[in-house]
């Protein structure tokens, strides 16, 4: 259990720093390069935020993999402590 | 005649008999007041006798239908936000309906959002099933082997 708990944690942590480091290091504006523009992004501490940038499509990694792996053992483990409580047991 | 004789280095005298202690009145009392005997006659039970195995309470059960909840009611969400982004991408609400105030959307919402929805949901959704129908199980299983 403290082993999905921690894979769970390491997951988020994971997907927190990709979406960081995405919307951190946009592109300058180009009119050849085909990409979308956006305002700067507030949510990395941008001061200004009329500032136009380009951004590339969003490509995740493997930050949900890790995530979801780590709820499969969270709950994995869950549902092994609930099986195998007194409770459940048949009684002698 | 006989002499006397007196023991040697050798042998062993034997240890003198000391009277215990007498016990103070106080701890007498604490004592008797620690074995509780019934007023009936009857001799002394050791401890009450534990309930029923099977009418107690298992937490994790409890844990393993809520953890279910959420995240199907979170994954459905996510599923159903995703839906209405992809629907209508080019603004965003940021008031009430009443005010109909929207703005243009950032690379968040155009971008990034939809992407942690698509990607999270399914998964989240399909984790809440499996722990309804794991909390499920282990309640048929306790019901099987009461009955």
């Amino acid at each position: 259990m403290l082993s999905g708990v921690i894979v769970t944690l390491a997951g988020a942590a994971v997907c927190a720093v990709t979406i960081y480091t995405y919307l951190a290091e946009p592109f300058a504006l180009s009119s050849t390069s085909g990409l979308k523009v956006f305002y700067q992004s507030s949510l990395v501490g941008s001061d200004d935020s009329n500032t136009l940038v380009q951004y590339e499509p969003f490509v995740f990694g493997a930050g949900p993999a890790v995530l979801i792996a780590g709820l499969v053992l969270l709950l994995a483990s869950v549902a092994l402590a609930a099986a195998l409580h007194p409770s459940t047991r048949p009684a002698d | 005649m006989s002499e006397p004789t007196h023991p040697t280095l050798f042998e062993k005298e034997e240890p003198l008999e000391v009277p215990a202690p007498p016990i103070p009145v106080t701890e007498k009392v604490e004592q008797s007041e620690s074995v509780t005997q019934p007023e009936s006659g009857e001799e002394p039970r050791a401890s009450e006798p534990a309930p029923p195995v099977a009418k107690r309470r298992n937490p994790w059960l409890v844990v393993l239908w809520v953890l279910g909840i959420l995240l199907t009611l979170a994954g459905l969400w996510g599923l159903f936000q995703a839906a209405e982004r992809a629907m209508d991408p080019a603004y965003v609400l940021v008031a009430g309906y009443g005010s109909e105030q929207y703005r243009a959307p950032g690379v968040e919402d155009f971008y990034v959002i939809p992407i942690i929805l698509a990607s999270l949901s399914p998964w989240l959704t399909a984790l809440g099933i499996g722990s309804i129908i794991a909390a499920s199980t282990v309640h048929a299983v306790q019901w099987s082997r009461r009955g």
